[in-house]
Protein backbone atom coordinates (compact mmCIF):
# COMPACT_ATOMS: atom_id res chain seq x y z
CA UNK A 1 0.00 0.00 0.00
CA UNK A 2 1.45 3.39 -0.94
CA UNK A 3 1.68 6.28 1.49
CA UNK A 4 -1.38 8.10 0.21
CA UNK A 5 -3.55 5.01 0.49
CA UNK A 6 -2.17 4.28 3.94
CA UNK A 7 -2.98 7.79 5.11
CA UNK A 8 -6.47 7.51 3.71
CA UNK A 9 -6.99 4.20 5.46
CA UNK A 10 -5.66 5.62 8.71
CA UNK A 11 -8.01 8.58 8.47
CA UNK A 12 -10.90 6.22 7.88
CA UNK A 13 -9.99 4.12 10.91
CA UNK A 14 -9.56 7.09 13.22
CA UNK A 15 -12.83 8.61 12.07
CA UNK A 16 -15.02 5.54 11.98
CA UNK A 17 -13.67 3.11 14.54
CA UNK A 18 -15.67 4.50 17.50
CA UNK A 19 -18.93 3.88 15.66
CA UNK A 20 -17.74 0.54 14.31
CA UNK A 21 -16.71 -0.56 17.79
CA UNK A 22 -20.19 0.22 19.06
CA UNK A 23 -21.75 -1.90 16.34
CA UNK A 24 -19.29 -4.70 17.02
CA UNK A 25 -20.18 -4.50 20.69
CA UNK A 26 -23.86 -4.90 19.97
CA UNK A 27 -23.16 -7.83 17.69
CA UNK A 28 -20.95 -9.67 20.16
CA UNK A 29 -22.25 -8.57 23.53
CA UNK A 30 -18.94 -7.87 25.22
CA UNK A 31 -16.05 -5.48 24.76
CA UNK A 32 -13.27 -8.03 24.35
CA UNK A 33 -15.00 -9.80 21.51
CA UNK A 34 -16.03 -6.47 20.03
CA UNK A 35 -12.45 -5.24 19.90
CA UNK A 36 -11.36 -8.51 18.36
CA UNK A 37 -14.14 -8.35 15.77
CA UNK A 38 -13.31 -4.75 14.97
CA UNK A 39 -9.63 -5.51 14.50
CA UNK A 40 -10.46 -8.42 12.18
CA UNK A 41 -12.87 -6.23 10.23
CA UNK A 42 -10.38 -3.42 9.81
CA UNK A 43 -7.61 -5.85 8.88
CA UNK A 44 -9.75 -7.33 6.12
CA UNK A 45 -10.67 -3.84 4.98
CA UNK A 46 -6.97 -2.95 4.97
CA UNK A 47 -6.25 -5.92 2.70
CA UNK A 48 -8.95 -4.75 0.28
CA UNK A 49 -8.37 -1.03 0.63
CA UNK A 50 -6.77 -0.29 -2.70
CA UNK A 51 -9.38 -2.31 -4.51
CA UNK A 52 -12.34 -0.47 -3.02
CA UNK A 53 -13.21 2.14 -5.63
CA UNK A 54 -16.47 3.47 -4.30
CA UNK A 55 -15.66 5.29 -1.08
CA UNK A 56 -19.30 6.26 -0.71
CA UNK A 57 -20.15 2.59 -0.29
CA UNK A 58 -17.33 2.03 2.17
CA UNK A 59 -19.55 1.90 5.26
CA UNK A 60 -21.75 -0.75 3.69
CA UNK A 61 -18.70 -2.75 2.67
CA UNK A 62 -17.22 -2.61 6.16
CA UNK A 63 -20.53 -3.57 7.74
CA UNK A 64 -20.70 -6.61 5.46
CA UNK A 65 -17.16 -7.59 6.40
CA UNK A 66 -18.00 -7.20 10.09
CA UNK A 67 -21.20 -9.26 9.93
CA UNK A 68 -19.51 -11.98 7.91
CA UNK A 69 -16.55 -12.03 10.29
CA UNK A 70 -18.90 -12.36 13.22
CA UNK A 71 -20.64 -15.22 11.48
CA UNK A 72 -17.35 -17.03 10.91
CA UNK A 73 -16.46 -16.55 14.58
CA UNK A 74 -19.64 -18.31 15.51
CA UNK A 75 -19.05 -21.00 12.97
CA UNK A 76 -15.77 -21.83 14.62
CA UNK A 77 -17.84 -22.79 17.64
CA UNK A 78 -16.35 -20.37 20.03
CA UNK A 79 -17.94 -20.51 23.45
CA UNK A 80 -21.07 -18.45 23.74
CA UNK A 81 -19.98 -14.92 24.54
CA UNK A 82 -21.11 -13.48 27.82
CA UNK A 83 -22.86 -10.19 27.67
CA UNK A 84 -21.30 -7.35 29.59
CA UNK A 85 -23.30 -5.73 32.32
CA UNK A 86 -23.17 -2.01 31.62
CA UNK A 87 -23.57 -0.22 34.93
CA UNK A 88 -24.93 3.15 33.84
CA UNK A 89 -27.83 4.12 31.70
CA UNK A 90 -28.15 7.42 29.96
CA UNK A 91 -28.84 10.30 32.31
CA UNK A 92 -32.44 11.30 32.68
CA UNK A 93 -33.78 7.79 32.50
CA UNK A 94 -35.75 6.29 35.32
CA UNK A 95 -33.23 3.72 36.50
CA UNK A 96 -35.72 1.86 38.63
CA UNK A 97 -38.41 1.63 36.01
CA UNK A 98 -36.23 0.74 33.05
CA UNK A 99 -33.12 -0.91 34.41
CA UNK A 100 -34.61 -4.35 34.97
CA UNK A 101 -36.32 -4.32 31.61
CA UNK A 102 -33.24 -3.11 29.79
CA UNK A 103 -31.03 -5.65 31.50
CA UNK A 104 -33.49 -8.40 30.69
CA UNK A 105 -33.75 -7.34 27.07
CA UNK A 106 -29.97 -7.08 26.73
CA UNK A 107 -29.58 -10.53 28.23
CA UNK A 108 -32.31 -11.91 25.98
CA UNK A 109 -30.40 -10.62 22.95
CA UNK A 110 -27.62 -13.07 23.81
CA UNK A 111 -29.85 -16.02 23.08
CA UNK A 112 -30.79 -14.86 19.59
CA UNK A 113 -29.25 -16.71 16.67
CA UNK A 114 -26.42 -14.71 15.09
CA UNK A 115 -28.32 -13.73 11.96
CA UNK A 116 -31.34 -12.56 13.92
CA UNK A 117 -29.16 -10.57 16.26
CA UNK A 118 -27.33 -8.98 13.34
CA UNK A 119 -30.67 -8.09 11.74
CA UNK A 120 -31.88 -6.49 14.97
CA UNK A 121 -28.69 -4.46 15.38
CA UNK A 122 -28.73 -3.27 11.77
CA UNK A 123 -32.44 -2.38 11.82
CA UNK A 124 -32.79 -0.95 15.33
CA UNK A 125 -29.39 0.54 16.04
CA UNK A 126 -27.90 1.32 12.63
CA UNK A 127 -31.39 2.29 11.42
CA UNK A 128 -30.88 0.64 8.09
CA UNK A 129 -33.84 -0.03 5.88
CA UNK A 130 -34.89 -3.58 5.12
CA UNK A 131 -33.24 -3.34 1.72
CA UNK A 132 -29.99 -1.98 3.15
CA UNK A 133 -30.00 -4.66 5.83
CA UNK A 134 -30.55 -7.32 3.19
CA UNK A 135 -27.52 -6.08 1.27
CA UNK A 136 -25.32 -6.16 4.34
CA UNK A 137 -26.46 -9.64 5.34
CA UNK A 138 -26.40 -10.94 1.80
CA UNK A 139 -29.98 -12.18 1.99
CA UNK A 140 -33.33 -11.20 0.52
CA UNK A 141 -35.59 -8.52 1.94
CA UNK A 142 -38.07 -11.26 2.80
CA UNK A 143 -35.44 -13.01 4.88
CA UNK A 144 -34.69 -9.78 6.72
CA UNK A 145 -38.38 -9.35 7.51
CA UNK A 146 -38.76 -12.90 8.75
CA UNK A 147 -35.51 -12.83 10.74
CA UNK A 148 -36.47 -9.60 12.43
CA UNK A 149 -39.96 -10.83 13.13
CA UNK A 150 -38.69 -14.06 14.64
CA UNK A 151 -36.16 -12.18 16.74
CA UNK A 152 -38.82 -9.90 18.19
CA UNK A 153 -41.10 -12.86 18.83
CA UNK A 154 -38.27 -14.61 20.69
CA UNK A 155 -37.59 -11.54 22.77
CA UNK A 156 -41.26 -11.16 23.67
CA UNK A 157 -41.45 -14.79 24.66
CA UNK A 158 -38.23 -14.66 26.69
CA UNK A 159 -38.85 -15.83 30.21
CA UNK A 160 -36.77 -13.12 31.84
CA UNK A 161 -38.69 -10.43 30.02
CA UNK A 162 -42.01 -11.96 30.98
CA UNK A 163 -40.87 -11.96 34.59
CA UNK A 164 -39.98 -8.30 34.31
CA UNK A 165 -43.19 -7.32 32.62
CA UNK A 166 -45.79 -9.98 33.41
CA UNK A 167 -48.58 -7.76 32.14
CA UNK A 168 -47.28 -7.99 28.58
CA UNK A 169 -46.45 -4.32 28.29
CA UNK A 170 -43.94 -5.01 25.56
CA UNK A 171 -46.41 -6.57 23.17
CA UNK B 1 -43.86 1.39 16.41
CA UNK B 2 -44.53 -1.06 19.20
CA UNK B 3 -43.35 -0.66 22.77
CA UNK B 4 -40.83 -3.42 22.14
CA UNK B 5 -39.45 -1.60 19.11
CA UNK B 6 -38.96 1.55 21.15
CA UNK B 7 -37.45 -0.27 24.10
CA UNK B 8 -35.15 -2.29 21.92
CA UNK B 9 -33.92 0.83 20.19
CA UNK B 10 -33.33 2.49 23.56
CA UNK B 11 -31.47 -0.49 24.96
CA UNK B 12 -29.15 -0.75 21.98
CA UNK B 13 -28.47 2.97 21.95
CA UNK B 14 -27.79 3.07 25.69
CA UNK B 15 -25.50 0.07 25.67
CA UNK B 16 -23.52 1.25 22.69
CA UNK B 17 -23.37 4.83 23.92
CA UNK B 18 -21.80 3.79 27.21
CA UNK B 19 -18.87 2.19 25.43
CA UNK B 20 -15.57 4.06 25.57
CA UNK B 21 -13.71 4.22 22.25
CA UNK B 22 -10.45 2.37 21.75
CA UNK B 23 -7.33 4.35 22.65
CA UNK B 24 -5.41 3.38 19.51
CA UNK B 25 -7.69 2.07 16.77
CA UNK B 26 -4.79 1.42 14.41
CA UNK B 27 -3.03 -0.88 16.85
CA UNK B 28 -2.70 -4.43 15.67
CA UNK B 29 -4.41 -4.02 12.31
CA UNK B 30 -1.30 -4.66 10.23
CA UNK B 31 -0.37 -7.72 12.29
CA UNK B 32 -3.90 -9.08 12.05
CA UNK B 33 -3.86 -8.50 8.30
CA UNK B 34 -0.67 -10.52 7.99
CA UNK B 35 -2.22 -13.30 10.08
CA UNK B 36 -5.27 -13.38 7.86
CA UNK B 37 -3.14 -13.42 4.77
CA UNK B 38 -1.01 -16.32 6.05
CA UNK B 39 -4.06 -18.28 7.14
CA UNK B 40 -5.74 -17.85 3.75
CA UNK B 41 -2.69 -19.14 1.92
CA UNK B 42 -2.18 -22.06 4.27
CA UNK B 43 -5.83 -23.06 4.10
CA UNK B 44 -5.85 -23.07 0.33
CA UNK B 45 -2.53 -24.86 -0.06
CA UNK B 46 -3.73 -27.68 2.11
CA UNK B 47 -6.50 -28.68 -0.22
CA UNK B 48 -5.37 -28.02 -3.76
CA UNK B 49 -4.55 -31.14 -5.70
CA UNK B 50 -4.38 -29.78 -9.21
CA UNK B 51 -1.27 -28.57 -10.90
CA UNK B 52 -0.95 -25.60 -13.14
CA UNK B 53 1.78 -25.00 -15.60
CA UNK B 54 2.03 -22.40 -18.25
CA UNK B 55 3.56 -21.81 -21.58
CA UNK B 56 3.88 -18.56 -23.41
CA UNK B 57 4.37 -17.98 -27.08
CA UNK B 58 6.26 -15.01 -28.43
CA UNK B 59 6.15 -13.66 -31.94
CA UNK B 60 8.99 -15.58 -33.52
CA UNK B 61 11.87 -14.06 -35.41
CA UNK B 62 11.35 -15.80 -38.74
CA UNK B 63 14.15 -16.73 -41.02
CA UNK B 64 13.10 -16.54 -44.66
CA UNK B 65 13.65 -19.68 -46.66
CA UNK B 66 13.36 -23.26 -45.62
CA UNK B 67 12.55 -24.35 -42.11
CA UNK B 68 12.75 -27.95 -41.07
CA UNK B 69 9.91 -29.00 -38.87
CA UNK B 70 9.09 -32.39 -37.49
CA UNK B 71 9.99 -34.40 -40.50
CA UNK B 72 8.56 -31.88 -42.95
CA UNK B 73 10.40 -29.45 -45.13
CA UNK B 74 8.33 -26.40 -45.67
CA UNK B 75 8.77 -22.89 -46.83
CA UNK B 76 8.46 -20.42 -44.06
CA UNK B 77 6.67 -17.23 -44.86
CA UNK B 78 8.73 -14.09 -45.20
CA UNK B 79 8.74 -12.31 -41.92
CA UNK B 80 6.19 -9.62 -41.50
CA UNK B 81 7.17 -6.36 -39.99
CA UNK B 82 7.35 -7.31 -36.41
CA UNK B 83 5.95 -4.78 -34.09
CA UNK B 84 6.19 -5.51 -30.43
CA UNK B 85 2.92 -6.50 -28.86
CA UNK B 86 2.03 -3.92 -26.27
CA UNK B 87 2.36 -5.20 -22.77
CA UNK B 88 -1.34 -4.67 -22.18
CA UNK B 89 -2.49 -6.16 -25.46
CA UNK B 90 -4.53 -8.78 -23.70
CA UNK B 91 -5.48 -6.83 -20.62
CA UNK B 92 -9.16 -6.16 -20.33
CA UNK B 93 -9.32 -5.06 -16.77
CA UNK B 94 -11.78 -5.69 -14.04
CA UNK B 95 -14.13 -3.08 -15.41
CA UNK B 96 -14.73 -5.14 -18.53
CA UNK B 97 -16.03 -7.87 -16.34
CA UNK B 98 -18.57 -5.73 -14.60
CA UNK B 99 -18.48 -6.05 -10.88
CA UNK B 100 -15.21 -6.83 -9.21
CA UNK B 101 -14.16 -10.29 -10.18
CA UNK B 102 -13.76 -12.82 -7.37
CA UNK B 103 -10.14 -13.46 -8.31
CA UNK B 104 -9.29 -9.78 -8.33
CA UNK B 105 -9.47 -9.09 -4.67
CA UNK B 106 -7.19 -8.54 -1.76
CA UNK B 107 -6.55 -12.26 -1.56
CA UNK B 108 -4.73 -12.16 -4.88
CA UNK B 109 -2.80 -9.04 -3.99
CA UNK B 110 -1.83 -10.45 -0.63
CA UNK B 111 -0.92 -13.85 -2.04
CA UNK B 112 1.25 -12.25 -4.69
CA UNK B 113 3.07 -10.13 -2.12
CA UNK B 114 3.70 -13.16 0.06
CA UNK B 115 4.97 -15.21 -2.84
CA UNK B 116 7.20 -12.46 -4.16
CA UNK B 117 8.64 -10.65 -1.15
CA UNK B 118 10.80 -7.68 -1.88
CA UNK B 119 9.23 -7.00 -5.25
CA UNK B 120 7.55 -3.88 -4.05
CA UNK B 121 3.96 -2.78 -3.80
CA UNK B 122 1.30 -4.22 -6.07
CA UNK B 123 -0.65 -1.43 -7.71
CA UNK B 124 -3.25 -3.35 -9.62
CA UNK B 125 -4.13 -6.70 -10.99
CA UNK B 126 -6.29 -7.02 -14.05
CA UNK B 127 -7.68 -9.97 -15.90
CA UNK B 128 -6.23 -10.98 -19.22
CA UNK B 129 -8.62 -13.84 -19.75
CA UNK B 130 -11.97 -14.87 -18.46
CA UNK B 131 -12.04 -17.04 -15.41
CA UNK B 132 -12.10 -20.72 -16.15
CA UNK B 133 -14.04 -22.79 -13.64
CA UNK B 134 -12.23 -26.06 -14.04
CA UNK B 135 -13.82 -28.04 -11.24
CA UNK B 136 -16.30 -27.01 -8.55
CA UNK B 137 -13.25 -26.16 -6.43
CA UNK B 138 -10.75 -24.79 -8.84
CA UNK B 139 -10.82 -21.81 -11.09
CA UNK B 140 -8.06 -19.89 -12.67
CA UNK B 141 -7.32 -17.01 -14.95
CA UNK B 142 -4.54 -15.18 -16.63
CA UNK B 143 -3.75 -11.84 -15.09
CA UNK B 144 -1.53 -8.83 -15.48
CA UNK B 145 0.08 -7.65 -12.29
CA UNK B 146 1.40 -4.08 -12.10
CA UNK B 147 3.86 -3.70 -9.32
CA UNK B 148 6.69 -1.46 -8.29
CA UNK B 149 9.19 -3.61 -10.19
CA UNK B 150 7.19 -3.48 -13.41
CA UNK B 151 4.39 -5.47 -14.98
CA UNK B 152 4.16 -9.24 -14.98
CA UNK B 153 1.75 -11.70 -16.46
CA UNK B 154 0.57 -14.39 -14.14
CA UNK B 155 -1.37 -17.59 -14.35
CA UNK B 156 -3.28 -17.84 -11.12
CA UNK B 157 -5.06 -20.88 -9.76
CA UNK B 158 -7.58 -20.42 -7.01
CA UNK B 159 -9.00 -23.02 -4.69
CA UNK B 160 -12.51 -21.95 -3.80
CA UNK B 161 -13.09 -24.65 -1.22
CA UNK B 162 -12.27 -22.54 1.80
CA UNK B 163 -14.18 -19.62 3.23
CA UNK B 164 -11.55 -17.27 1.85
CA UNK B 165 -10.39 -18.62 -1.49
CA UNK B 166 -6.92 -17.51 -2.42
CA UNK B 167 -4.59 -17.91 -5.28
CA UNK B 168 -2.72 -21.15 -4.84
CA UNK B 169 -0.17 -20.89 -7.59
CA UNK B 170 1.11 -18.17 -9.82
CA UNK B 171 3.66 -18.29 -12.59
CA UNK B 172 5.16 -15.36 -14.38
CA UNK B 173 5.06 -15.51 -18.17
CA UNK B 174 6.81 -13.22 -20.66
CA UNK B 175 5.23 -9.86 -21.32
CA UNK B 176 4.04 -9.21 -24.85
CA UNK B 177 3.28 -12.76 -25.90
CA UNK B 178 0.40 -12.99 -28.33
CA UNK B 179 -0.86 -16.04 -26.48
CA UNK B 180 -0.65 -17.23 -22.93
CA UNK B 181 -1.72 -20.73 -22.13
CA UNK B 182 -1.86 -22.98 -19.14
CA UNK B 183 -2.31 -26.67 -18.62
CA UNK B 184 -4.40 -27.81 -15.71
CA UNK B 185 -4.33 -31.42 -14.74
CA UNK B 186 -5.33 -33.64 -11.89
CA UNK B 187 -7.25 -36.79 -11.22
CA UNK B 188 -9.40 -37.44 -14.25
CA UNK B 189 -8.75 -33.98 -15.58
CA UNK B 190 -6.45 -32.52 -18.15
CA UNK B 191 -7.20 -29.42 -20.07
CA UNK B 192 -5.55 -26.47 -21.63
CA UNK B 193 -6.76 -22.92 -21.43
CA UNK B 194 -5.45 -19.93 -23.26
CA UNK B 195 -5.95 -16.25 -23.73
CA UNK B 196 -5.00 -14.60 -26.98
CA UNK B 197 -4.33 -11.14 -28.27
CA UNK B 198 -5.74 -9.81 -31.50
CA UNK B 199 -2.81 -11.30 -33.41
CA UNK B 200 -4.12 -14.85 -33.13
CA UNK B 201 -6.86 -15.98 -35.47
CA UNK B 202 -7.10 -19.76 -35.02
CA UNK B 203 -5.79 -22.67 -33.05
CA UNK B 204 -5.56 -26.43 -33.23
CA UNK B 205 -4.08 -29.25 -31.25
CA UNK B 206 -1.57 -31.83 -32.39
CA UNK B 207 -1.76 -34.81 -30.00
CA UNK B 208 1.76 -35.82 -30.89
CA UNK B 209 1.09 -37.88 -33.99
CA UNK B 210 1.12 -35.08 -36.54
CA UNK B 211 -2.65 -34.88 -36.85
CA UNK B 212 -4.69 -31.83 -35.93
CA UNK B 213 -7.86 -31.67 -33.92
CA UNK B 214 -9.95 -29.09 -32.03
CA UNK B 215 -9.41 -26.69 -34.90
CA UNK B 216 -11.20 -23.46 -34.28
CA UNK B 217 -11.17 -19.84 -35.19
CA UNK B 218 -11.39 -17.43 -32.30
CA UNK B 219 -12.47 -13.83 -31.94
CA UNK B 220 -9.82 -11.32 -31.15
CA UNK B 221 -8.96 -11.07 -28.40
CA UNK B 222 -10.32 -14.38 -27.16
CA UNK B 223 -10.16 -17.24 -24.75
CA UNK B 224 -10.32 -20.91 -25.43
CA UNK B 225 -9.97 -24.21 -23.68
CA UNK B 226 -10.27 -27.85 -24.51
CA UNK B 227 -9.73 -31.19 -22.90
CA UNK B 228 -6.45 -32.96 -23.35
CA UNK B 229 -7.53 -36.16 -21.72
CA UNK B 230 -8.47 -37.97 -24.89
CA UNK B 231 -6.76 -40.62 -26.93
CA UNK B 232 -4.57 -40.48 -28.74
CA UNK B 233 -2.22 -38.22 -26.87
CA UNK B 234 1.52 -38.51 -26.56
CA UNK B 235 2.36 -36.56 -23.46
CA UNK B 236 5.49 -34.54 -24.00
CA UNK B 237 5.16 -34.73 -27.78
CA UNK B 238 1.94 -32.80 -28.32
CA UNK B 239 1.64 -29.23 -29.52
CA UNK B 240 -0.69 -26.27 -29.40
CA UNK B 241 -0.75 -24.92 -32.93
CA UNK B 242 -1.74 -21.29 -33.33
CA UNK B 243 -2.22 -19.29 -36.51
CA UNK B 244 -1.48 -15.60 -36.43
CA UNK B 245 -3.40 -13.10 -38.50
CA UNK B 246 -0.41 -12.41 -40.70
CA UNK B 247 -0.35 -16.08 -41.64
CA UNK B 248 2.42 -17.22 -39.38
CA UNK B 249 1.80 -20.53 -37.70
CA UNK B 250 3.41 -21.27 -34.41
CA UNK B 251 3.63 -24.66 -32.72
CA UNK B 252 4.19 -24.64 -29.01
CA UNK B 253 4.95 -27.77 -27.01
CA UNK B 254 2.29 -28.56 -24.44
CA UNK B 255 4.13 -28.83 -21.16
CA UNK B 256 3.95 -31.77 -18.82
CA UNK B 257 1.76 -30.86 -15.88
CA UNK B 258 4.59 -31.12 -13.40
CA UNK B 259 3.69 -29.36 -10.20
CA UNK B 260 7.29 -29.41 -9.06
CA UNK B 261 8.27 -26.35 -10.97
CA UNK B 262 7.38 -23.91 -13.69
CA UNK B 263 7.74 -24.77 -17.33
CA UNK B 264 10.53 -23.07 -19.21
CA UNK B 265 9.06 -20.42 -21.44
CA UNK B 266 10.35 -19.44 -24.83
CA UNK B 267 11.04 -15.75 -24.48
CA UNK B 268 10.84 -13.05 -27.15
CA UNK B 269 14.05 -13.17 -29.09
CA UNK B 270 14.92 -16.60 -27.77
CA UNK B 271 14.83 -19.92 -29.60
CA UNK B 272 11.89 -20.02 -32.01
CA UNK B 273 9.27 -22.71 -31.73
CA UNK B 274 9.05 -25.10 -34.63
CA UNK B 275 6.85 -23.91 -37.40
CA UNK B 276 4.90 -25.47 -40.14
CA UNK B 277 2.70 -24.22 -42.89
CA UNK B 278 -0.63 -25.59 -42.05
CA UNK B 279 -4.06 -25.01 -40.76
CA UNK B 280 -5.73 -21.71 -40.73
Amino acid sequence: MDDAAHRAFQAFVVGRSPALLRTAYLLTGNRADAEDLLQTTLAKTYLSWQRIRDREALDGYVRRVMVNAQTSVWRRHRPEASYDVVPDLSPGRDAHADADLHDALWTAMASLPRRQRAAVVLRYYEDLSEAETARVLGVSVGTVKSSTSRALASLRADASLRDTHPDGALT
Amino acid sequence: MTPLDETLRAVLTDRAGALAPASDPMAGIADRARQIRRWRIAASMAGTALAVSAVAVAVPALTPGRTTVRGQVAHAKAPAETSPVPANALARGADDRGLLHPLLDANVVAAWADRHPGEGAVYSISLISGTQQVTPRLRFALMEVWRAGGPAWVVGAQDTAGPNPVITRDEVVPIGAPLVAAVVSGPALAMIIAATSNTVSAYAYDPGDGTLRDRSRIPSPGDFSFNLDREPRRVGQDFLVTTLRDGQVVRVPVPDPDPAGPTAYPSPGGPSPQQTVCCG
